[in-house]
């Protein structure tokens, strides 16, 4: 690979000016608007969900990503390190980590603008609120439920940050309604958003949506089987897996079922939602169903092996973590998204968690660190190492960040 | 009949209570502005569920199975309230609808009802009276008309709470009242409290007795917003008549310290109870 296309890898030159290094891109800056169906995320200085868009394809192939090597650009404590903590999110110029406390800092500098809570440890989500100018930050108080923050972290008032929740939904401990309706306060499934609605895999099974701006129920799957995974949004479906090796497509409308269909696995997890595909990961393969019938288009087994994180995927490429049980080493491989034949595969990768895709590179945390790949063929492009396995990373304004020991902003070495 | 004290209050809790429900047999007419400020309040709250602000919905009964559901100021329970976080940050379009919003149940809560209030003891209040009356209610709106006082406290801890803010609503029972009498706000406070001085309990037992009728009223079939209108026009009616009824009886009698402070007390002495002694 030649060297200006390694230091900052980017599949659309054009994109790349003003960006980088310098900065971050601020809301409706130029950049890239992709998967407009899928529900879009303007501009590429944000990362607003756990995997960036709706369609749940953690996938960003016009943004620029450090290509040969990186350094740190700031360091941000979080109020409680643990391995693995969720993704941080990218908003309006501000990066949220959930450690213990949901801590805010300046994407551009690192200082903290607020830190609120003590028990945010659950993915998030920051959705659009009608009613209000900066958005909701959807997570869930470890022991009491789903909570809609002000982004802004509420008023700030001699040092303390005051009102900084505009609506709870309590655990069913607190609230026997709660309860009928599935939710369970300590492990509520990952939510997403779109068009001002969050969606957030209910404990007991089913799906629920809630409006994002006052938090009101707009309605509940019908559904008394297993849990449901997070949802994948595109073109006015969300598609579910469900333990017991189900798919089910529903309409956000209403949350009525408009097909479901199998995969050989009762494991099943996050689909992504491709313009021609969804693609279905579950525990010893990845599947392709068509996304108005649920017809399989095609499926990648995996001899021996142990996929337990959704995938990352463009319009051609599906990147797949796994385990590959077969020789004892974890792994990364590549699929073609529209027949399912492998790319390339990386077996000396310990990856277990989701891949991120940005520019033309594959990010992937592996065991105390992240490692950058080729998109193109696997190879190695830098590698950082974290004191603790780190979360699953975003990409946002040229920075790619990470939460390990610390939160952490990391941009192209000099 | 209303049996009542040496000092011609009412003598029990319950007399506090019947006094009020006397008070509405005789005039019928009382229901007609609570049911007014009712409907009104039961359209905002009905408004407020729907709109993309958050509330927070009163739990019905018997969903919650005790609850002591009280305002010092004679209106029905609440369907839905506003967290406090849900003032932060609005567009301006929503700021002017919860202004106005405010502004129109302020005025639902308070002008109807102080109709009723003076109806129902006979007064006739002037202007001055009149928006010390609505100054109250505003600021009891103000202060709990958000949820964030509602708190779920362990029982060692609560207990104590509860007996503070029951002694306190005792001591405020009849401060509506002899607002809408013509006592400033200093005189009214006093007042208050002098009247509820040695008998708190019958007050204190007469904010649990209507606290928890506007509580079993959110268990009724039917919308939530109904119990907003219900517990108004009924539990607000005989709130208001035992309020009048003890303004009334205090401002009769030989109430200590009253010579003192409330020259300016109206001088009807009419009731529709008859005072009876001690039991």
């Amino acid at each position: 690979m030649s060297e200006p296309s390694r230091r900052t890898l980017l599949a659309s030159a054009g994109v790349a000016a003003g960006l980088g290094a310098a900065g971050l891109a601020g809301p409706g800056t130029a950049g890239a608007t992709r998967n407009a169906s899928a529900g879009a995320v303007d501009g590429d200085g944000e990362w607003p969900l756990d995997r960036l868009d709706p369609a749940g394809t953690a996938a960003a192939p016009d943004r620029a990503v450090p290509g040969d090597g990186v350094r740190v650009r700031w360091r941000a404590e979080v109020a409680d390190a643990y391995p693995a903590a969720p993704t941080p999110l990218v908003v309006d110029g501000t990066v949220y980590a959930a450690g213990g406390a949901l801590v805010a800092v300046d994407a551009a500098t690192g200082r903290r603008r607020f830190a609120v809570g003590s028990n945010y440890r659950a993915p998030m989500a920051a959705a659009a609120a009608r009613a209000y100018r900066r958005r909701t930050l959807v997570t869930a108080d470890a022991f009491e439920g789903l909570r809609g923050l002000d982004a802004g972290g509420g008023v700030a008032l001699f040092g303390r940050r005051l009102a900084p929740v505009r609506w709870r939904v309590d655990g069913p401990e607190r609230s026997p309604a709660l309860q009928l309706a599935g939710f369970d306060a300590a492990s509520p499934g990952t939510p997403t958003a779109a068009a001002g609605v969050v969606y957030v895999p209910a404990a007991r099974g089913g799906l629920v949506a809630l409006d994002a701006s006052s938090g009101a129920v707009r309605w509940r799957s019908n559904d008394d089987g297993p849990p449901v995974t997070r949802p994948a949004l595109r073109d006015r479906l969300a598609y579910v897996g469900q333990y017991g090796g189900r798919v089910r497509a529903l309409d956000v409308a209403d949350g009525s079922e408009r097909w479901r269909a199998s995969v050989p696995e009762r494991r099943v997890l996050a689909p992504t939602a491709l313009a021609d595909a969804v693609v279905v990961p579950d525990r010893t393969g990845v599947t392709a169903l068509d996304p108005g019938s649920g017809d399989r288009l095609w499926r990648h087994r995996l001899e021996g092996a142990d996929v337990d994180a959704p995938v990352a995927a463009t319009d051609g490429t599906v990147v797949v973590a796994t385990e590959l049980g077969g020789d004892g080493l974890d792994g990364v491989l590549a699929l073609d998204a529209a027949t399912g034949e492998r790319r390339w595969s990386r077996t000396d990768v310990d990856a277990r968690r989701a891949p991120t895709v940005a520019g033309g590179a594959v990010l992937v945390p592996a065991g105390r660190g992240v490692r950058a790949l080729s998109l193109a063929d696997g190879t190695d492009l830098w590698r950082h190492r974290t004191g603790i396995p780190p979360s699953t990373v975003s990409v946002a304004g040229g920075r790619v960040f990470v939460v390990a020991e610390a939160l952490l902003a990391l941009e192209a070495a000099a | 009949v209303t049996r009542r004290d040496d000092r011609g209050l009412p003598a029990t809790t319950v007399d506090v209570v019947l006094a009020g429900v006397d008070r509405v047999r005789a005039d019928p007419g009382l229901l007609v502005p609570f049911t007014l400020a009712g409907a009104v309040l039961a359209v905002l709250d009905w408004l407020a569920a729907r709109d993309p602000v958050p509330v927070v919905r009163t739990p019905p009964f018997p969903e919650q199975v005790l609850s002591v559901s009280y305002l010092p100021y004679p209106v029905g329970v609440a369907a839905v309230l506003r967290p406090v976080g849900a003032f932060v940050g609005l567009r301006p379009a929503y700021a002017v609808w919860l202004a106005a919003a405010a502004v129109v149940g302020l005025a639902a809560a308070s002008v109807p009802t102080a109709y009723g209030l003076a109806r129902a003891a006979g007064w006739a209040p002037d202007r001055a009276a009149l928006a010390r009356y609505v100054g109250f209610v505003a600021l009891a709106r103000l202060v709990l008309g958000v949820s964030y006082l509602r708190v779920d406290l362990p029982l060692l801890l609560g207990v104590p709470v509860i007996l503070v803010v029951l002694a306190a609503y005792a001591r405020l029972f009849a401060l509506p009242g002899l607002l809408l009498a013509g006592r400033d706000a200093r005189d009214a406070l006093a007042t208050s409290a002098r009247v509820g001085r040695g008998v708190g309990w019958r007050f204190a037992g007469a904010v649990v007795v209507l606290g928890l009728a506007r509580h079993v009223v959110t268990g009724l079939p039917g919308p939530a917003p109904l119990a907003t209108l219900v517990s108004t026009a009924v539990v607000g009616t005989v709130h208001a008549g035992a309020v009048a009824d003890v303004v009334r009886a205090w401002e009769a009698g030989d109430g200590p310290g009253r010579g003192a402070t409330t020259g300016d007390a109206p001088t009807d002495r009419g009731g529709t109870t008859a005072p009876s002694t001690e039991p």
